[in-house]
């Protein structure tokens, strides 16, 4: 699950994917930008989505997205909040697990 | 900077973050002994694990000459203050005087431009039996894209010297969006080549190890004032490796 603090400007579903791709090209070329992503679902008011990537291909999308600076000539930020294999794990923070 | 700080500390507690519980703030000075930073009256705020955010000083020294290295012992009153010293060679002799005699926590490694000179194998070892760990920035990574060929490049060969022990990776932000949560720099240690277990070590114990590095520094200049004060030296460093193990056991 990403979150993407932003300036001001909301990216649509669509736009947003754009960025994905971008930052992907940004870091590792045209290979990078050829990794499947795939969005599972966007949320514009919070501007937080749920991305979906094959396991070999986690270091580097995490990577492009941690390393990306602009949007549309404004500062963004890409706030990694969970990672799992699974899409159930999600729903939960297992920090704070209590057994 | 003021500004920076509240910032941080609503970044981190968003990210809610286990390891890196303890956050630095970063005082650069060139070759000039200033006054030591007021510490900020900053409001230490409560984490997501119910803990409060350590706000530490820190100071980095731009040396490009061997005789910047003696504020080192001159202004020591100033520099005491500090509770990591951090020091950024420009040339190998300095980067050699920095891994082997002079009394720092960390080596800064320059990444916004190539670098003078290349890194061997007998001062970045000596650095490491002494416990000085060498510092990565990301940051620039994030604002230029020749910036981010030269971070990679540098810390590439860092990494294939020092086989990755020692590493500590920072951020020199100067805006709340220009930050990042541990695990994404966790990650970025991947980028450089570590292995995960020392990208992740990369944040959390090296840094930990880094301040205590510090504040051995400190306890020991404080033999040297006081006479009186032995036992407490072996109190404090007795403290420091118990502290270090607890840590890797917990």
């Amino acid at each position: 699950r990403r979150e993407l603090p932003d300036g001001g400007v909301r990216p649509n579903a669509a736009q947003f994917k754009q960025l994905v791709v971008t930052a992907l090209r940004e870091l590792h070329g045209e290979v990078g930008a050829a990794l499947p992503v795939d969005v599972l679902t966007y949320e514009e008011k919070t501007l937080s989505a749920i991305l979906r990537v094959i396991s070999s291909g986690l270091v580097k999308l995490w990577s492009a997205l941690t390393l990306l600076g602009f949007y549309q000539n404004r500062r963004c930020a890409f706030r990694v909040l969970q990672t799992s294999p699974f899409l159930l794990a999600l729903s939960g923070n297992s920090r704070e697990l209590v057994l | 900077q003021y500004i920076l700080i509240v910032c941080f500390s609503v970044g981190y507690s968003a990210v809610a973050l286990n390891h890196v519980i303890d956050f630095k703030e970063k005082k650069q000075e060139i070759i000039k002994p200033v006054s030591p930073s007021e510490l900020f009256p900053s409001l230490p705020i409560v984490q997501g694990t119910s803990k409060r955010i350590r706000v530490l000083t820190r100071l980095t020294l731009v040396v490009s000459d061997p005789s910047h290295c003696n504020l080192l012992r001159s202004t020591s009153a100033n520099i005491r203050l500090y509770d990591i010293i951090a020091v950024f060679p420009k040339t190998e002799k300095l980067f050699h005087i920095a891994c082997t005699t002079l009394d720092v926590d960390l080596v800064c490694i320059n990444v916004t431009e190539k670098l003078p000179f290349y890194f061997r194998r007998p001062p970045v070892n000596m650095a490491i039996d002494r416990g000085i760990y060498f510092e990565l920035l990301y940051t620039p990574a994030i604002k230029d894209s020749t910036m981010r060929r030269y971070t990679i490049s540098n810390a590439i060969s860092l990494m294939q010297i020092c086989k990755g022990k020692n590493i500590v990776i920072s951020s020199a932000a100067e805006r709340p969006l220009e930050l990042r949560g541990p695990y994404d720099v966790a990650n970025l240690g991947l980028l450089f080549g570590l292995s995960e277990g020392e990208a992740k070590a990369a944040v959390s114990t090296n840094c930990r190890a880094t301040m205590l590095h510090g504040e051995t520094r400190k306890s020991a200049c404080g033999v040297v004032y006081t006479v009186k004060k032995p036992r407490k030296v072996e109190e404090e460093e007795t403290a420091v490796p118990a502290c270090k193990k607890a840590k890797t056991q917990a």
